[in-house]
């Protein structure tokens, strides 16, 4: 039997082999009971949406598990994810846009500034307070003018229509480019222009959060870049979160991520500690690209 | 309309992290004034002074390094931006190593009471006063990315060498001059070493204003470099 101390190099060896041990043991799989990493909490004040203790299924798929976060007021909160990991689902709880697929089921809660949006609400007035911009934009096939319009004369606007549509479309950083003909076609835009558009429709309803399902992923970068700066500005009056499969951008663009794995949420924290010194090492395998 | 010309959040970063690098300049700079005039003047409650200071060097060099490692996470730079991160790092390393070596001359100072006939003869003074001039030189070139600067440092470095052999050999024949000095001889010899540490790192600081700026690296200039298929 070796009788002699152990040397420096050698103590520092066996820390670093027990850290690892300890730190894959918790990882895979999430152990039963163990609890998502949370960095520093929003403070209750803040908080515009919180998710409580929420489960979804789609039929007997068990697509979300007990999921609870907080989403803080005037930020940016991106979700990331390997695909299938939920992301996008529960960004569709958070406005029942799933409730509009047939055979989905959900337990927990959803409130928005405190008043839970599944009970007694109705959810056409939940997806105004709490629109939405999805994957691929979507104008209708109308006017650059009516697009914007049209949901707020069905919600009842009756202000000044002129001035609600240039407030609107420059809030979406895309007045300028569309101020000379606003009475041409919504699909003589480019694709960059279109997703400006359908983020400019959204807010003409005044919602308090708006919600992003990769609205970049069909965009070149030069729109993506124009994009990123509109999302950047809007969070000044409104609740943002993204779903983004691009790591940069959520990086680039939000003030919180919240990670999530197969259903669970992994962890969640502010951006800059999560992309410098994230907690889980699941999540670091993640955003190193160690798995995908 | 979009302003894409700059890209303004990474912008205001590097904003944030140059104005860090001037303070980091600065403080490090009056450091090693201070310390070059304690030594000159044998002024203990100066050298005392600076080596209080030294916390705010390391402190200062923990937010840099901080503001580094967020641009790197959050911007994920390249090309230019990328080598003003990796300069940034070096460099921030370097002024901290100054700073460190100012702290060391502070120090010797409570030996030269004892020695200021012999320091008088050497070429420590000299060379103190050409290493600050050397570090103000590569700190501008730095601050404004000037190549020619920064190659001019690379030059004058090569006087504070000359000093320091100087030195040196004057502290050789001391030491058969005052064998019962030795102490404060080898007291001399750090000192010497301390100055000629500044230049050279003030050195590295000029040799990444080239990298930064013209992209090359002209580091140990015998090595072979990396060929590019590797």
């Amino acid at each position: 039997m070796d009788d002699r101390m152990p040397t420096t190099t050698e103590r520092l060896r066996e820390e670093v082999r027990e850290q690892e041990i300890q730190k894959q043991s918790s990882e895979s799989p999430r152990a039963e009971g163990e609890q998502p990493a949370r960095g520093r909490p929003v403070p209750r004040d803040k908080v515009k949406v919180e998710v409580e203790n929420l489960d979804f299924w789609y039929g007997s798929n068990h697509a979300l598990k007990d999921i609870s976060l907080d989403i803080s007021a005037h930020e940016v909160t991106a979700f990331i994810g390997p695909s299938g990991c939920g992301k996008s689902t529960l960004l569709r709880c958070l406005n029942r846009m799933n409730e509009l697929i047939p055979g989905t089921r959900l337990e927990g809660h959803v409130r928005v500034d405190g008043r839970d949006i599944y009970e007694n609400a109705d959810p056409v007035m939940v997806r105004r307070r709490v629109g939405m911009v999805f994957q691929k934009p979507n104008p209708f096939p109308k006017t650059i003018y009516q697009n914007v319009i049209w949901g707020a004369i069905i919600n009842g606007y009756r202000g000044n229509r002129d001035d609600l549509v240039e407030r609107c479309l420059r809030q979406a950083a895309l007045w300028d480019e569309v101020k000379d003909r606003l009475h041409t076609s919504a699909y003589g835009l480019s694709g960059g222009q279109q997703q400006r558009l359908c983020i400019a429709r959204t807010l003409a309803v005044e919602p308090e959060v708006v919600l992003m399902d990769e609205p970049a992923s069909a965009l070149d970068p030069i729109a993506t870049a124009k994009l990123e700066e509109t999302i950047h500005q809007l969070k000044e009056e409104y609740t943002i979160v993204v779903v983004t499969h691009n790591m940069q951008q959520a990086a680039r663009i939000s003030d919180r991520t919240a990670f999530f794995y197969m259903g669970e949420l992994v962890e969640i924290d502010d951006t800059e500690q999560l992309f410098t010194r994230p907690n889980k090492k699941r999540t670091e395998d993640y955003i190193t690209g160690r798995f995908g | 309309m979009v302003d894409l010309r700059k890209n303004r959040h990474l912008d205001e970063e590097l904003a944030i992290l140059r104005r860090l690098l001037v303070e980091m300049s600065e403080l490090v700079d009056e450091q090693v004034a201070g310390a070059i005039d304690a030594v000159s003047n044998c002024d203990l409650d100066l050298a005392r002074r600076v080596r209080e200071r030294d916390d705010e060097v390391d402190a200062l060099e923990i937010k840099v390094d901080r503001q580094c490692e967020r641009i790197l996470a959050l911007f994920t730079p390249v090309a230019v931006d990328l080598r003003l991160i990796i300069a940034a790092v070096k460099v921030n390393t370097d002024l901290e190593r100054i700073g460190e070596h100012a702290k060391n001359l502070a120090k010797k100072t409570q030996h030269l009471e004892r020695c200021t006939d012999l320091i008088g003869r050497t070429k420590i003074r000299e060379a103190a006063d050409e290493a600050r001039k050397v570090l103000l030189e590569a700190q501008d070139a730095f601050l404004k990315q000037d190549k020619i600067r920064a190659r001019e440092v690379l030059v004058h470095d090569e006087r504070v060498d000359r000093l320091h052999d100087e030195s040196l050999e004057s502290i050789a024949n001391l030491f058969s001059e005052f064998p019962d000095r030795t102490k404060e001889l080898v007291h001399l010899v750090n000192m010497s070493k301390s100055v000629e540490r500044i230049a050279d790192h003030a050195t590295n600081i000029a040799e990444l204003v080239i990298f930064l700026v013209e992209g090359i690296d002209i580091r140990h200039g015998n090595v072979p470099r990396p060929a590019e298929a590797e």
